[in-house]
């Protein structure tokens, strides 16, 4: 009886937590529409992700990450953003009460120059 | 219902500016339709180029059908600390326009030969950034001529707000436009370019199917146009070969040699650093927190050579540590900044933030594309600048440094000058022969403004002329009681030869009043 209690919580503890972590993941994506058809369906661009922590409710951030500068973006643009949340951001910010914020991000940078020429004589 | 393909109208928004100086809403947003393809080959640029600017035209006659009180007007990175861009009516969003063309030398004219025999022409979009452009260049081996000190402007901005660097022998970034290609009407738009310097040929105007208009008085209004002579499609772009420029970091003494220097940009006088025999750039700064006068001085220095890539250029500007909620909170605490003992311990973090920003010694070397770029605040930043007379600079700096010590409250703020070459352009900053334009930058607060509204009062009570930055902290020129009366005073004749010239492009009253917006009216620019 007690090992069946101990199965029953043990699996609910399971299922809750996996709902936890699942319902805990989000992303937003910002998509550049002058690069959209940049990148062909199937192909895999080479994806940039920086790991970026805010203290102070937000108000200080590492100098190195404001702004942090996709500098592999070496046609002048950027192509996607995408900001993640996940679980264990959020638990950080609310064990911390929100002091300490984490947040995942994602870019591709563009592919497309702008193409430039000779105006016509 | 007109066609206004490519374009279509967005709701009413509300804009705010990038560094948060302004948030206007509007009565809806004329915004490029996402799915356009992006053109590759030359023809196919060229025709986009055209159809749009058609649109525009289309655009310009639905926003004119909204009845007599109607405003029309371009905004592009909304990076201006003025409200300039903005208008409650509506907007048209250039983003994306951003098509580059070389004019081939055999279009330019002779007049543009002889007075830059090594320079180089682009129709330049009007949507394009100073960061897509500068990249662009730097491909081509070419240069801008003269650069602000970051790069998200769109060119139509940074010229129409009068964007400047501290190229004192060159000028601003409006003056590095040879000719207009404008909208200024529902049935019209014109290659304008000045007649005694035309700089491209009428086939240029023919394959853009303008009408070509050569006239000095219009160009010259025009190339500082504020926004009120029509759409901007493209800016015929004065550009050089790739350069180099050489910046060093040193200090002096704010003594009398200083001053002597400062007010007649004498080399002589002081021992400046020397890395080439072009002197390009030349600046200071000031930092008015330490110990309250101007007692030392660091001047910045840029030298030019040809380009070649034997050199380390610059890592991006890295940010101050605030992020833009860090930079509203102190925002709301700057009243708070000059209670004991928190205003020594911020006097001393903001001495710390200086000395660390600008080191004694510090050497960079790059290009315009590599040195001006990336900006680094975000949120709600404050910028003034204030073009005054090359021998009245010691005159404003005391000025300045005076409303300070008079206001009594800690402020975080930074002082800067730049130097820049007479323009032109009937109502830029730079109206005498060498101008320099004296910045205050700090966070945005009440404080700020009323300190800002003391300065220019006071230089004004001093009699030293100066002209504000089209593009920043202005609103000293609204004067309700008097509107224009400071606009009259410090350009003089100009104000009232830039207002015919808008007479003359735009004859009929209400497409003149299409290309105002309230802050125009507000300074005595709008009719």
């Amino acid at each position: 009886m007690k090992n069946n209690w101990s199965f029953r919580i043990g699996r609910a503890l399971l299922i809750a937590g996996t709902v936890a972590i699942i319902a805990g993941c989000s992303s937003v994506t910002v998509r550049n529409p002058e690069t959209a058809g940049a990148y062909a369906a199937g192909t895999n661009p080479e994806t940039n992700r920086r790991t970026v922590d805010t203290y102070f409710w937000g108000s200080n951030i590492d100098p190195e990450d404001q702004p942090f500068f996709a500098e592999d973006a070496e046609h002048g643009g950027i192509h996607e953003v995408v900001v993640h949340r996940n679980w264990g951001n959020d638990l950080i910010s609310v064990l911390s009460l929100g002091f300490w914020q984490r947040t995942d991000i994602e870019y591709v940078p563009a592919t497309q120059d702008v193409p430039g020429g000779d105006f016509p004589e | 219902m007109p066609n206004l393909h490519p374009y279509e109208l967005d709701q009413p928004t509300t804009l705010e500016g990038w560094h948060q100086a302004f948030s206007v809403t509007n009565t809806g947003i004329y915004r490029q339709k996402s799915d356009l393809q992006i053109p590759t080959s030359v023809a196919a640029q060229l025709d986009q180029y055209k159809k749009k600017t058609l649109a525009i035209m289309e655009l310009v006659k639905d926003a004119m059908a909204q009845g007599p009180g109607a405003e029309f007007r371009a905004y592009g990175s909304t990076w201006s600390l003025s409200p300039l861009p903005v208008s409650t009516g509506r907007q048209l969003e250039t983003a994306r326009s951003n098509r580059i063309l070389r004019i081939p030398p055999s279009l330019h004219r002779a007049a543009f030969k002889r007075d830059h025999p090594d320079g180089s022409i682009y129709l330049v979009e009007g949507g394009c950034t100073l960061a897509v452009l500068n990249r662009f260049l730097f491909r081509e081996g070419q240069s801008i001529m003269a650069a602000g000190t970051n790069n998200g402007q769109t060119v139509t901005g940074a010229a129409s707000t009068g964007t400047h660097g501290g190229a004192f022998k060159f000028g601003s970034v409006h003056d590095s436009i040879m000719a207009l290609h404008v909208v200024v009407g529902s049935d019209r738009h014109i290659l304008l370019q000045p007649k005694s310097a035309p700089a491209v040929s009428s086939k240029v105007a023919k394959n853009l199917d303008a009408e070509v208009v050569e006239d000095d008085e219009l160009f010259y209004a025009a190339q500082m146009g504020l926004g009120c002579f029509g759409i901007v499609r493209g800016v015929f772009l004065l550009t050089r070969p790739l350069f180099l420029l050489h910046g060093e970091l040193t200090y002096f003494d704010y003594d009398s040699t200083l001053k002597t220097f400062l007010n007649s940009l004498d080399v002589s006088a002081i021992a400046l650093p020397q890395t080439t025999p072009d002197l390009y750039h030349l600046g200071f700064v000031l930092n008015p927190n330490d110990g309250g006068n101007p007692h030392r001085v660091a001047i910045h220095t840029y030298y030019e050579e040809p380009y070649h890539d034997d050199y380390e250029p610059p890592e991006p500007k890295q940010g101050e540590g605030l992020t833009s909620g860090g930079l509203e909170v102190m925002s709301a605490v700057m009243p708070l900044l000059s209670i004991w003992p928190l205003s020594t311990l911020v006097r001393d973090q903001l001495n710390q933030q200086v000395s660390e920003r600008y080191p004694a010694g510090k050497k960079i070397t790059g290009t315009i594309f590599e040195l001006f770029r990336s900006e680094a605040n975000v949120g709600p930043t404050f910028a003034s600048g204030v073009a005054v007379p090359l021998d009245r600079v010691s005159d404003a700096i005391d000025t300045i440094f005076g409303t300070y010590a008079s206001f009594g409250k800690l402020l975080p703020i930074l002082i800067e000058g730049r130097y820049i070459k007479q323009t032109k352009a009937l109502l830029g900053t730079g109206q005498d022969p060498i101008s320099c334009v004296i910045e205050v930058d700090s966070i945005q607060n009440d404080l700020i403004f009323e300190f800002m509204d003391q300065v220019c009062a006071n230089l004004e009570q001093n009699g030293i002329p100066f002209r504000p930055h089209w593009g920043k902290f202005n609103r000293c020129l609204i004067e309700p009681q008097d509107p224009g009366r400071l606009m009259r005073k410090q350009w003089g004749t100009k104000v009232d030869r830039w207002i015919a010239a808008r007479k003359t492009v735009f004859p009929d009253p209400q497409l003149r009043h299409l290309f105002t917006n309230e802050f125009i009216r507000q300074v005595g620019l709008g009719d």
